[in-house]
């Protein structure tokens, strides 16, 4: 395993095969931070490149590009509240606000730091569970996954702040929206009405973008200052305590990790899950959290970095025990290492064992390349909260465009960006929390489908297994403590005022 | 002189015709017409995936094949199952030839069972060809009884299959074996083949119905056995029985109207009324285009399979798709959506209501004697009151009822009284 191990990392750290790292990491950070580019658009179009290369060159040309795609996704979250990705949409929730308070290099800082950790945190898991992949994977049938789900349900709660029963209509709307399209079980056409292009459902990003860039660009022409109408103040500082807030709240990065790999895991939750779960737990198991998140608390940027960037080893580990790609990003990768003659599956950890290291290692030296890059940038990406409206307006307005139009090259896209702009206006306007919005949308058709599956193999008994009862253990854990954190605190505020 | 001018301008023209006329066939004006162009090459599909391999890969290799060597755009349009790329070219694109697209194979399927966004009429498309055919089979996991086609034909226990969701092949091959008497159960909601091959392996089910292409790994890894195929012959299914060996007539015409599309597995068109010599040029540019040697290394090296199909054998195919009876059509689409309960083995039991409990949720009628109670459901149950249909809460005791249920104690299909 020791040889294994030097014999994937020599095999990256020659200079051809680096050089090619180096390519597919400013490709990343560039062409897929922004907003709808995602990193399956690059790959594809980098894939024939693969077909002249080496095994190490192709993963770390086409594996790097995938790697550190939600790094550089945070900085337009964080900037212009327009999410960069899938996997950067909770990011905006206190990455945005403290931008607004004139803190973007901090935000952006503490999103790069905590990403090198997740990422290097993700690989390192990854390494642990090569002898027990397949055991673990075979562990988890529908019913597990459908219950996981349950405990990502449960976020509702946590998300939804001070108005819990806003907060459950909004994530029950939501789960409405998501039944739109083809049925995938049973093949009906649900709420399309007979409109083709609402065959395919409502898109992530277009909904994304509409709730959250959309509102923010009405207020600020409304208000006619730029993103942040405070002072910067010293960029450099701001950088220093970004990393070092990173540090300090170690913890958080570890049990956010932690949540990101577990969500990689499962195939179909994906980044745009990792997120919110992070930021849900991080809101519900930080003291104080209640009160400063989504008001600009660095906690809140720290846990969704680090979970999405773990969230990428998580899901190496069904991709390489059993060849079922994590995400369908992973499957269009290893479609294309097939060509150089990778094939996921058992004999990545037979036979190709270097390999699975050479792409453990890319994880850990790409996260790392690109965090201390964007870090540089930092100074320049931060100015740009500084600029004045009349020119922020139209160059966010357009990235929220091309976002929407790029995620599916549909036109009808960008009308339901607008559409849930408005929608999105109003809701903050009157207080609605937007998350369990998104949270419905995402979740609601995979626990739909987890469900009807487990109904089928197993019926009612289903949630007799005992993998079902340990998870629910977890999920009333999660929904129970925070409460009974909040009766204590209560409790004690009580009695010091005796 | 006069005369001899003008029989000399008379010749000229003559001469002058029929140089033109040599010149000017439609292949030879076509020569000219790509240079400088740019021909878009519209996939079905998002980034990934096997049409936007074949897209990609022959918009690399068919430009040399064309006079003038046109360059060639990628353009990903997904949606709707591929409808909304079909849709496009029949309406939307410029129908001069150079506009591509490699198009859903199940296209004439969609068409034919007048499937909803459908805009298209495909006789009006163009062909260019096929880059490659397709075997579909039933495969079964390992550790399981079934190992034969046969037995799985004369299996008296349930055999479980794993499959996406119907309009998939996961889905229809199983739902012909159960319209053909196999006992078989499906097991719908997996994404994806390796997410079933996985269920195989857990032991949740006992099989599933994928493409060889997908599968071809797994049988090697998880020692899955393919009972039959449907579809092209493949010379590493040897043994291995079409699926309509043992279907009944009406099975082996549907499984035929399945396995059609398959021959045409990645179908390329162009729109309707491109000039002739346009249409030539680029049918002959797609088969050499399959026959290139650097296409054939960069295809095996992804481990895709290339076979040219002919324009006029896809037109066949889909011709035959189209003409299909409306009683297989009838039985395509049965099979492909989620049957109905099939109530024709309840029991049927009628007696005067003696009980009624929690608002008409459980009734009780008396039945040769005894009492037999029946769950209704608001919404599953069927309740009609002298033929009417009426909500559960209308029935009250001493009313003559029916219930049609698998047996007392569990829920009604229908609940008529009088």
């Amino acid at each position: 395993m020791i040889d294994a191990a030097i014999d994937g990392l020599l095999g990256i750290l020659q200079w051809k095969a680096f050089l090619l790292m180096m390519v597919g990491i400013v490709i990343s950070s560039t062409l897929v931070a922004m907003p709808g580019i995602g990193s399956k658009t690059a790959i594809a179009l980098l894939l024939p490149v693969a077909f002249v290369l080496n095994k190490f060159e192709a993963i770390c040309l086409i594996m790097s590009v995938w790697a550190v795609s939600n790094t550089a996704n945070s900085i337009t979250s964080i900037l212009f509240s327009v999410p960069g990705g899938g996997g950067s949409q909770a990011t905006i929730m206190d990455g945005y606000p403290m931008a607004k308070k004139g803190e973007a290099a901090r935000a952006l800082a503490a999103a790069f730091t905590s990403s090198a950790i997740g990422g290097i945190i993700g690989a390192i898991v990854l390494l642990i569970a090569i002898p027990v992949l397949r055991p673990l994977v075979l562990l988890l049938g529908p019913p597990e996954f459908f219950m996981l789900v349950m405990v990502g349900i449960a976020m509702v709660g946590a998300l939804s702040g001070k108005a819990p029963v806003k907060g459950i209509i909004a994530g029950g709307i939501g789960l409405i929206i998501s039944m739109v399209g083809v049925h995938v079980i049973t093949g009906l056409h649900r709420f399309t009405f007979d409109q083709i292009f609402l065959i395919d459902g409502f898109k992530l990003i277009p909904v994304t973008i509409g709730l959250f860039a959309i509102p923010e660009l009405i207020y600020m022409g409304v208000k006619g200052t730029g993103i942040s109408d405070l002072p910067l103040g010293d960029l450099g500082k701001g950088r220093k305590q970004g990393i070092k807030d990173a540090f300090t709240h170690r913890w958080l990065v570890f049990r956010s990790s932690l949540i990101g790999v577990w969500v990689g895991i499962i195939p179909g939750l994906g980044s745009a899950v990792a997120d919110w779960f992070a930021y849900g737990s991080a809101k519900q198991t930080c003291p104080g959290a209640r009160e400063t998140f989504g008001k600009g608390d660095v906690r809140g940027v720290i846990a969704v970095d680090s979970a999405t960037n773990a969230k990428e080893g998580g899901s190496l580990i069904p991709t390489l025990a059993f060849g079922i790609p994590g995400s369908s990003t992973l499957a269009l990768i290893f479609g294309g290492l097939i060509i150089v003659g990778i094939t996921p599956g058992r004999d990545m950890l037979t036979k190709d064992l270097h390999l699975t290291f050479s792409m453990i290692w890319l994880l850990i030296i790409g996260t790392i390349i690109t965090s201390i890059l964007c870090l540089a940038f930092t100074r320049q990406l931060a100015m740009a909260t500084k600029l004045r409206p009349s020119l922020m307006i139209p160059i966010i307005l357009a990235m929220a465009v091309i976002g929407s139009f790029a995620a599916a090259s549909r036109f009808e896209d960008v009308l339901i960006m607008l559409a849930f702009g408005t929608i999105g206006y109003f809701m903050r306007a009157a207080g609605w929390p937007r998350p369990p919005l998104l949270l419905g949308l995402v979740l609601g058709p995979i626990a739909e489908r987890h469900m009807w599956t487990s109904v089928q193999l197993h019926g009612a008994e289903f949630l007799w297994r005992p993998g079902v009862l340990v998870i629910f253990a977890i999920l009333v854990v999660c929904v129970s403590y925070p409460m009974w954190q909040d009766r204590n605190s209560k409790l004690r505020a009580r009695e010091t005022e005796a | 002189m006069r005369k001899l001018t003008g029989f000399t301008a008379l010749t000229g023209l003559l001469a002058g015709t029929v140089a033109l006329g040599v010149i000017d066939t439609p292949t030879t004006l076509a020569q000219g017409f790509y240079k400088g162009k740019t021909v878009k090459m519209i996939i079905r599909s998002a980034p990934g995936g096997g049409y936007d391999f074949y897209g990609r890969l022959l918009a690399r290799h068919m430009p040399k094949y064309i006079p003038g060597k046109p360059k060639f755009v990628v353009i990903n349009m997904p949606g709707a199952g591929g409808i909304v790329a079909a849709n496009y070219m029949a309406n939307r694109a410029k129908k001069n030839g150079t506009e591509i697209a490699i198009l859903t194979r199940e296209l004439a399927l969609a068409q034919r069972t007048k499937a909803v966004g459908v805009k298209y009429d495909l006789s009006k498309l163009n062909a260019i060809g096929s880059a490659a055919s397709s075997t579909f089979m039933i495969v079964m996991g390992k550790n399981q009884p079934i190992k034969t086609y046969k037995q799985l034909k004369a299996a008296k226990k349930t055999i479980r299959f794993a499959a996406t969701g119907p309009g998939s092949g996961s889905y229809q091959y199983p739902a012909l074996l159960k319209q053909d008497g196999f006992n078989v159960k499906i097991i719908s909601g997996f994404s994806g083949g390796q997410n079933r091959f996985l269920a195989i392996e857990r032991g949740d089910v006992h099989g599933t119905a994928n493409s060889y292409e997908s599968t071809r790994k797994a049988i090697q890894e998880l020692g899955l056995i393919p009972v039959a195929y449907n579809g092209a012959p493949n010379a590493a299914l040897k043994g291995v029985p079409h699926m309509g060996s043992l279907l009944s007539k009406q099975g082996q015409q549907l499984a035929a109207l399945l396995g059609a599309p398959l021959a045409a597995g990645r179908p390329f068109f162009t729109t309707g009324g491109v000039p002739s010599g346009r249409l030539k040029i680029l049918r002959s540019a797609f088969k050499s285009a399959l026959h290139d040697k650097d296409l054939l290394k960069e295809a095996k090296r992804a481990k895709r399979n290339v076979a040219w199909t002919a324009p006029a054998l896809m037109e066949r195919i889909n011709g035959e798709i189209l003409g299909a009876s409306d009683k297989v059509i009838a039985l395509y689409k049965s099979g492909a959506k989620k049957p109905k309960k099939d109530i024709s083995k309840f029991l049927r039991h009628t007696g005067k209501v003696t009980k009624i409990k929690r608002g008409g949720r459980r009734i009780w009628i008396s039945h040769k004697g005894a009492d037999v109670m029946a769950k209704v459901s608001g919404s599953r149950t069927k309740v009609t009151l002298n033929g009417k249909k009426v909500k559960r809460k209308k029935i009250k005791v001493g009313m003559t009822c029916k219930f049609t249920y698998p047996k007392p104690g569990k829920e009604a299909a229908m609940v008529d009284c009088k």
